[in-house]
Formats: C-alpha cells, structure tokens, sequence
C-alpha cells in the first residue's frame, strides 16, 4: 500500500503525514520517486516565466480615478422623481423577466425554465428550489473537516455548476425537452447527495 | 527566467508618500513599477485573458482609490497582491465565470497558452516541464488553479486561503490535493503523447 498524494503532501509541507507514512516513503522507492516529482513541480511552478507582459490600462485607470474624483466632489442632489421611477422599473424588469423567462440571454440556473408546460419538469424545478433553500440554511462548513469529505462536497458542487452551465446555455445548444428532463433530475440528485454529505458533517461536528 | 515576485518590489517612499497625496505622476510610477508583477498574478489565476485584464484594471483602481489608507505596516506589494487575489477569488466564485467555464475549456488560445508554444524540438527536461506545466496548469478547474498556485507559489498557508475563499482549511488541502492529482495525470499523459507521437502533430 502507497502513501496517498494527501500524506506526500503532508509530509512535504510540514511533515504531519505521521512517521509511519515517513518510514514507508524512506523504504518506497515508488512514494520517493512520487514525492520528488511533487517537489519537481512546485519548483517549476515556481520558476514558471511571467505569462504575458501587462496590458497599458494607466489612462483608463487615470480616468476612472478622475471620474470617482469628480463624483465625490459634485454636489449630490436626488430628484424627488428618482425613487418612484425606480420602484415602477423594476417592477416593470420583473415582470418582463418573468414572461420572457426563455428569451433570456444568460438565465440563473436556479430560476430558469425551459419549457415550463411538464408537470414533471415543474416538480423537479421545486424540489431544486427546496434543496436549495435547505443547503442555505444549514450551518457553514466546519472548519475542520475530513480531506475526503470536503473532496466529495467539493466534486458535487462541481457536478451541480456543470450541470446548471449546461442548462443555462440550453437555448444555444438546442437542448431538446427531453434531455433538460434529465439534466434537471441529475441537479435533484446532485443536491440530494450534497444535502445529505452536509447533514453528515453537521452531526459529526454535533457529535 | 523568474517571475517578478511582487512582494520583493520596492518603491521610493518619497514616491510612495506623493502618490498617497493624490500627485498624479507619482500613481503613475507606482502603478508601472507594480503592474507587470500583478498582471502576471492575475493571469496565473485567470487564463481568460478579457477577465484578467478587467480585474487588473479594477485591482489598480481600488488600490489608488483607497492608497490613502495604507500604512506600510506590510510591503505596499502584499497588499496589492490581497487586493489582485481577493479580486480574482470573487470572480471565480460568480456566476459569470460559472458560465465560462466551458467556454474556457473550448477556447484554444487562454485556455491551453502551453500549447501556442511548445516548440517542435527536443528541450532539455526542465524547460520541457515548463512548457507542459503551462499548458496544464491552464486545465485545472479555476479554484484548484487558484490554490496550488497560492499555496505552492505564493507561499499563502491552507489557513489564509480557508479564509480567502470563505472556506474550511480541508477545502484548501482537498483543492491542493486534486490540482496536484490532476497535475500528474495531465504531465503523465502529455508525456506518454510526446513518446508516441511526434510533438509538433500532437498539440
């Protein structure tokens, strides 16, 4: 059995991988051989050239700084108008967003409906929706928590933002009605199990 | 050649004080003496060369906005460089970069800048771990990139970039932990591809 990259780099960092990981990775030609090209390629890392010389942004800077400058001194009087106006704007966004839900260019996800005529599809987008809310309202992350689990909670927030990319651009791909079924079935899942990973880490810290 | 690491820029305190006073060529010095150091942070966080541009120019703005407020109790390039990461950590947890992402991985240019340079000869092997690091680390998954690169490069601790990223310390070894796991499948197989096959054909 091999040192895992986790205990390489442990031990590599600040030598907390235990000294039964150290003794095999001294016997362990294979782990030695591992852990020097882990140490390799941080130094190339390190010694990695400047990718591309800055861009001249001075004068766009400049003028922005000028322009914050003049705003701050300009006298700041509201018209009596602007508040109203702006209330009956949004409400005037809202409600377009609302009856042009497909048409919009870049959809949030977790709103978003692409065809939302199936009763099926509406379930799928309410039970998202509740996953959703009751991931928010779970206590943050611990902050000490097992490398795989933070590992396993990190892959499916992954799996959730590729599967939402996906139907985000849904309209640009031509996703058929079929295959938005599906994808929103995986995102249930996908909450499903990151709910329940969460849950797990709640009681392992109550406990 | 080394990258110019910003915490090792130094600039005229004279130059320093006047830019802090709002002297208009003294911001301009200072933001020329940091520039290339903080772009090329930017760039290592952010492949996407429009985005890094945009957070450059919003990292330099924030820092001459609120230059006033620095007291030098650290280097002037530490802070410039938790204004440029700060930045481009927000950028990689929004939406919009969300959205991105697979464009990134469509995108040949930014996406894969190993791959618009490895040249068609052999190199000795350093430089030609160079050359596919590159092209490698641009593959990573923003937040991965983001940690091996702060972590191993810039020498921030798990603890720092937990708090970066508004994370446990596990979220930090875990990102450490799959950028180097992803790193030495894309080398191994960058490796295998340059035995079977003549380079200039393959990338």
């Amino acid at each position: 059995m091999h040192a895992s990259i986790e205990q390489l780099l442990n031990l590599r960092d600040d030598g907390a991988a235990g000294d039964d990981v150290a003794a095999h990775v001294r016997e362990c030609a294979e782990c030695r051989s591992t852990l020097e090209r882990l140490n390799l390629v941080t130094a190339a890392l390190r010694s990695l050239p400047a990718r591309a010389s800055a861009p001249d942004r001075w004068n766009e800077i400049d003028a922005r700084l000028s322009g914050a400058r003049a705003s701050k001194s300009a006298p700041r009087r509201r018209p009596g108008w602007l508040l109203p106006a702006a209330s009956a704007a949004l409400v005037l966004v809202a409600v377009l967003l609302t009856f042009n839900d497909r048409d919009a260019p870049t959809p949030d996800p977790q709103t978003m409906e692409i065809a939302p005529a199936e009763n099926a599809r509406q379930q799928l987008l309410a039970e998202s929706r509740r996953l959703e809310s009751l991931l928010a309202a779970m206590p943050a992350e611990p902050r000490v928590t097992r490398a795989h689990t933070a590992m396993t909670v990190a892959d499916l927030e992954d799996r959730i933002q590729w599967v939402d990319y996906r139907l985000n651009v849904a309209n640009e791909t031509g996703l058929r009605g079929d295959q938005a079924d599906l994808l929103w079935r995986e995102r249930v899942d996908l909450l499903n199990s990151l709910v329940a990973v969460r849950y797990a880490q709640t009681r392992a810290v109550a406990f | 050649m080394a990258m110019t690491r910003l915490l090792e820029i130094e600039l005229d305190p004279a130059v320093l004080r006047a830019a802090q006073a709002g002297d208009s060529r003294a911001r301009a010095e200072l933001y020329r003496a940091f520039s290339r150091a903080t772009y090329a942070l930017i760039r290592r966080l952010i492949p996407r060369q429009a985005v890094a541009d945009d957070l450059f120019q919003d990292t330099f703005v924030e820092v001459l906005q609120s230059l006033h407020a620095f007291r030098g109790e650290a280097p002037l390039g530490a802070w410039i460089r938790r204004v440029a990461v700060s930045k481009c950590l927000m950028h990689l947890r929004s939406p919009w970069h969300r959205s991105l992402l697979w464009l990134d991985q469509l995108a040949g240019e930014d996406a894969n800048p190993g791959a618009a340079v490895l040249p068609v000869g052999g190199v000795e092997t350093d430089a030609a771990l160079q050359i596919d690091l590159e092209g490698a680390l641009a593959h990573l998954p923003g937040q991965s990139r983001a940690v091996v690169w702060l972590y191993d490069v810039e020498g921030y601790t798990h603890e720092e970039i937990a708090a970066l990223f508004g994370k446990s310390v596990s979220f930090s070894k875990s990102q450490l932990m799959r950028a180097h796991l992803r790193l030495r499948e894309l080398l191994g197989a960058r490796r295998e591809n340059t035995v079977c096959m003549p380079v200039s054909s393959n990338f």
